[in-house]
């Protein structure tokens, strides 16, 4: 009986896995080092380029490019790890963990979420406008 | 460079990093929840106008720090929409010692005819500070019409200056030279005309230096020149002068400007030739 129920619980945990991935709510990016980069739909309805540079297992910079949006410096030019098209909300969700604690990666973050397409970014916007120290 | 024209370039400069609210740094705002706010404001910049809007509006109507509605108001003067325009009026209406000043500057940036011309009632009726905001905003603007406007209708010496300096820093010249068709050149419009600079100029601030009644235009061309930079002219003056007094003068303003023309004078002292 014990066993059968140990059995549910891994299948069910299995069932939860398998659901999730196929949602694609568990985007992460390598823990690496070096630059990735990913296609996610844009906020003008074009296609934005999202760059991540890893060090040490934690990203370091975050940068953006895109059809009427480039959130780098005109030289920006780095050899990539593509990781293709991801959904604009999972995108987000990876880069939401990184807007706080506050400092200068937050600032990078929020901008490229802000350029994501769907409403997730405005309420992401509006969660940061509206908090109160 | 004198120190007339370092003042202006400062006050220029310190009109562009007001202008350049967008640029977020986190090193000068302690608070952390201010410093996510200042980067989703940001973040605003680039959104949809009437997706940005509301959130802007929210901002200002929230307790929020001075530093953070700034901000705001920056990225309100941006979005080109009526009611953007009409909330910054109102915050300039609203007669917050820290907000309505930049709220008056913000729509200077954000160049908007129709909230430019709502600053015309702002000026008449607020304090000092509102005024020199406004005409800051105007300056900002490019918009020469309104300040002539309120320096032909000064109601007094100080408004006059206010104006005219600042006609002078947006390089009216030909709106100064106007000026002085009803009473001649005054102190205030010489300074002007020096602070606008350029050869035309030079040569006005010669020829008022040198048909001066009194020794007050006189000081004043000189300074206009010092303000300008024009060392040679003065140089040109002190060759032109016999009088003692006056090559002192002029020698001392040569010094003042710091001038490298000095050498001349010395080297021609040193011959025995002036």
């Amino acid at each position: 009986m014990k066993t059968a129920i140990r059995l549910l619980l891994i299948a069910l945990f299995i069932a939860a896995c398998i659901g999730s991935e196929s949602l694609g709510a568990n985007f992460r990016v390598p823990a690496e080092d070096g630059w990735y980069t990913w296609q996610v739909d844009a906020s003008d309805g074009g296609e934005l380029k999202v760059y991540a540079q890893i060090e040490s297992g934690r990203p370091t910079k975050f940068r953006v490019r895109g059809g009427s949006v480039c959130y780098s410096n005109f030289r920006f030019n780095v050899d990539a790890n593509d990781l293709g098209v991801i959904e604009a909300d999972e995108s987000i969700a990876w880069l939401q963990g990184f807007i706080r604690p506050a400092g200068d990666l937050s600032s990078d973050a929020i901008i490229a979420i802000s350029l994501h397409a769907g409403d997730l970014p405005f309420e992401i916007l509006d969660e940061i406008l509206s908090a109160t120290t | 460079m004198t120190i007339r024209p370092k003042l202006i370039i400062a006050t220029v400069a310190l009109l562009a990093m007001s202008a350049s609210l967008a640029q977020t740094e986190v090193s000068d705002v302690e608070d952390p929840t201010e410093v996510l706010k200042i980067a989703a404001l940001e973040a605003l910049m680039m959104a949809p106008p009437k997706k940005a809007l509301p959130l802007v509006i929210k901002v200002l109507d929230a307790e929020n720090t001075d530093e953070v509605k700034e901000r705001a108001l920056f990225v309100l003067s941006q979005i080109n929409l009526p009611e953007a325009q009409e909330r910054l009026l109102d915050v300039a209406r609203s007669g917050d010692p820290e907000l309505s000043s930049e709220a008056v500057r913000m729509i200077g940036i954000g160049g908007n005819a129709e909230a430019l011309a709502g600053l015309q009632d702002l000026y008449s009726s607020g304090d000092e500070d509102l005024r020199e905001a406004v005409l800051e905003a105007y300056m900002i603007a490019g918009d020469v019409d309104a300040v002539h406007a309120i320096a032909t209708n000064a109601a007094d010496a100080e408004e006059f200056e206010a104006a005219v300096e600042m006609l002078g820093i947006m390089g009216a010249v030909d709106r100064l030279r106007a000026l002085s068709g009803s009473s001649g050149y005054t102190e205030e419009l010489i300074q002007a005309l020096g602070i606008a600079g350029g050869d035309d100029v030079n040569a006005t601030l010669m020829q008022i230096y040198r048909d001066a009644e009194t020794a007050d235009i006189r000081e004043a061309a000189l300074e206009g020149m010092m303000i300008s930079g024009y060392d040679e002219g003065v140089l040109q003056l002190y060759k032109e002068s016999t009088d003692v007094h006056e090559k002192r003068e002029l020698l001392e303003m040569m010094s003042v400007m710091d001038s490298d023309l000095m050498m001349e004078v010395i080297d021609a002292a040193l011959a025995g030739g002036a």
